[in-house]
């Protein structure tokens, strides 16, 4: 499996799938305060609804590839509660997810360097808060994060 | 408005596509937070390497760019933001440090929007359940927050 990772071919579908991913984001209103915002307070639920059908239908179609592509599990742990809080409280604050963020600065909303700038160094600080706790990096939540 | 945006179940059908043709095609699980994680900090043996990470993170922006030169899309801070945070010194303050909460959650719950709450969350794991509650219950109550406090 690790072989094939820096291969032209999946530099290509990296930069695809990435793109289908960011245009996605953009048209559904995912990097749009004011959309999430009427999410988060249940204004308007078309987002949710959004999600929750995403949800749906990768379950489905995950399901149909369990054999030949698993993805490793996701047990419950502690710190998946702990980080899923501070997560909720930077997305409503900063107005974006990961993804989102990436896609706000393709859009040209120049602000969101900043974002970005926080997302890694909240990152980073992280990371070397758990490396300092050996048991939590060993954890497998950091299996295909 | 929304008029602009897709409705739910194109949305739907777009992003949970992504969360299948990435293992298909990338032979990996979906996740923005890990790929930030390994673009920025370097390669774990699980993940993809350095260089398609960024690829991917290049590739959502590049899609993004394409979107709104296509169909258009606001660039300045959102008039709903600006209401709570203003345009000054606080502004960049919330968004520095609202995007450090994003970095250091994700990378304590091991995942984000698309690891957990897509990904994890479709094949029903425990671990994605209870981080996508948490992080999506948590917004919710700091949005109520900042609708009635600060307006």
């Amino acid at each position: 499996m690790k072989a094939a990772f820096s291969s032209p071919r999946n530099a290509v579908l990296s930069v695809a799938l990435g793109a289908l991913l960011g245009f996605s984001l953009s048209r559904i209103g995912f990097t749009d305060y004011t959309q999430l915002h009427r999410m988060f307070t249940f204004v308007e639920l078309r987002m949710m609804l959004v999600f929750a059908g995403a949800v749906v239908i990768a379950g489905a179609l995950l399901f149909a590839l369990r054999k030949a592509r698993p993805l490793p599990p996701r047990p419950f742990q502690k710190r998946v509660v702990v980080g899923g809080v501070l997560f909720g409280v930077g997305w409503a604050i900063a107005g974006a997810c990961p993804g989102a963020a990436f896609a706000q600065l393709g859009e040209g909303k120049v602000w969101a360097f900043a974002t970005l700038f926080g997302v890694a160094l909240g990152t980073s600080v992280a990371d070397r808060v758990l490396a300092a706790r050996p048991s939590a990096v060993e954890s497998p939540a950091d299996v295909c994060a | 408005m929304s008029t602009t945006h897709w409705p739910w179940w194109l949305g739907a059908l777009a992003l949970g596509s992504v969360a299948a043709l990435v293992p298909l095609l990338l032979r990996r699980g979906f996740g923005v937070s890990g790929l930030v994680r390994t673009a920025l900090l370097g390669e774990r043996p699980e993940a993809l390497a350095r260089v398609p990470a960024a690829l991917f993170l290049v590739g959502i922006t590049g899609g993004a760019a394409i979107s709104a030169l296509a169909f258009g899309a606001p660039r300045g801070l959102d008039p709903t933001w600006t209401a709570f945070f203003g345009d000054g010194p606080l502004a960049l303050t919330a968004l520095v440090a609202g995007g450090a909460l994003v970095g250091a959650g994700t990378r304590v719950a091991g995942g984000c929007t698309s690891g957990h709450g897509l990904s994890g969350t479709a094949r029903l794991q425990p671990g994605s359940l209870a981080a996508t509650v948490s992080f999506f219950g948590t917004a919710v109550v700091v949005s109520f927050v900042l609708a009635w406090v600060l307006v």
